[in-house]
């Protein structure tokens, strides 16, 4: 059976890929162009968490070029407003264009946030996070939980002592309006 | 101690133990990063006990390592008799410990492969680098060909589709590449 991607996580110098295959979840870390393979069975998960977070040391990374950014971008704007006749408008706006993506990236971490999903196994961990797709992360989450509580010979779940909170305590965004998923409840 | 901590909540933020008196599923928030996230909890299945039934002479043969215990299957790779403690089942095979060991050293068994070479990573690599060091194109277009092709064999075997766009990309520009590399030769030599 071919394994089935999930999702990844970008690295400085590498990248983390999550693949479900027939038995467990199969973790290839990347460094350059050779690889480690890990493995975390189904049976052998005892936690799985969904979050959100906006990324510390990629908010200061990239929130500092686009300030850096916005500021010559302007410079430049203010500087041909005031000369009329010269090209620094059009510079500006080319300046502006060429560096929209970032801003775009950065606008969207922050507002939005990145999805995180960890598995936590009996040896091990694994993460995948998603940038923008929220629902496939929601869809990910449920099949990972699915594929875990499958895996049990008889379908057990630690029932909670309290009620149990509706997601829209998390404020985790529209998704929570939908209430808890009766899959996994 | 605080013996109510759970070993499995576990903030997925910062790493740290959620010290709760029990473990529920649901939402949490974590009191060190203040984290709210949602948690599935699992109870993980006691480890199965290796069990091994006692030769009793009676109808079944003895184990080869272990004379005994009775005989449950035979390796499908050397035919030796093993009884459940030397029977070991992996990718669809059962097989006595030596032929697992010798298997997983040669790599024959996917399910113990740890270390990989991704193909696909190599032939983008190099096809950049060819196209960036262009007098070099004539050495390292026929390498990212290759890599290319061994990426597609790579997609093949396994049935993934990742590289569904990038392989056959990677083929073209490592053809041009090549093409290029031998055109400034042949440029050079007249």
């Amino acid at each position: 059976m071919a394994r089935e991607y999930l999702g990844q996580v970008r690295e400085i110098g590498g990248a983390t890929r999550l693949y479900k295959a027939a038995a467990a979840f199969e973790i290839d870390e990347f460094e350059g162009t050779s690889g480690l393979r890990r493995r975390i069975f189904f049976e052998d998960i005892s936690l799985v968490t969904y979050h959100r977070e906006v990324g510390t040391f990629f908010v200061l990374a990239v929130g500092s070029l686009c300030a850096v950014s916005l500021f010559v971008i302007l410079s430049t704007l203010v500087g041909g407003l005031q000369r009329p006749g010269t090209w620094s408008v059009m510079e500006a706006g080319i300046m502006a264009t060429a560096t929209a993506p970032i801003f775009i990236l950065f606008l969207n971490r922050v507002i939005r946030k990145k999805d995180v999903i960890t598995i936590f196994g009996r040896h091990g961990r694994a993460r995948v996070e998603f940038e923008w797709r929220k629902a496939k992360a929601r869809k990910v989450f449920q099949e990972i939980c699915k594929a875990a509580r499958d895996s049990r010979p008889a379908v057990r779940r630690l029932r909670p002592q309290t009620p149990q909170e509706p997601l829209s305590s998390l404020d985790l965004g529209a998704e929570a309006e939908r209430g808890p998923d009766p899959s996994i409840a | 101690m605080n013996a109510a901590v759970a070993t499995d909540a576990i903030c997925p933020a910062c790493l740290k133990p959620v010290p709760t008196t029990f473990a529920p599923s649901g939402a949490r928030t974590c009191p060190g990063c203040r984290t709210a996230y949602e948690a599935v909890v699992f109870q993980l299945p006691a480890l199965p006990a290796l069990r091994a039934a006692a030769f009793t002479g009676e109808g079944s043969s003895p184990c080869a390592a272990h004379p005994g215990n009775g005989a449950e299957v035979a390796c499908d790779r050397c035919g030796r008799l093993m009884c459940g403690l030397c029977r070991v089942n992996s990718d669809g095979k059962t097989l006595c410990t030596k032929c697992f060991e010798r298997l997983a050293a040669e790599g024959a068994l996917p399910s113990t492969v740890r270390h990989f070479t991704s193909h696909l990573a190599r032939a983008r690599m190099v096809t950049l680098v060819s196209w960036l060091l262009y007098p070099f194109a004539m050495l390292l277009g026929p390498y990212a060909f290759y890599l290319s092709i061994r990426a597609w064999m790579d997609r093949r075997r396994t049935g993934e589709n990742e590289g569904k766009v990038a392989i056959p990309v990677l083929t073209l520009l490592s053809l041009l590449s090549s093409a290029m590399g031998f055109f400034l030769v042949w440029m050079i030599l007249l």
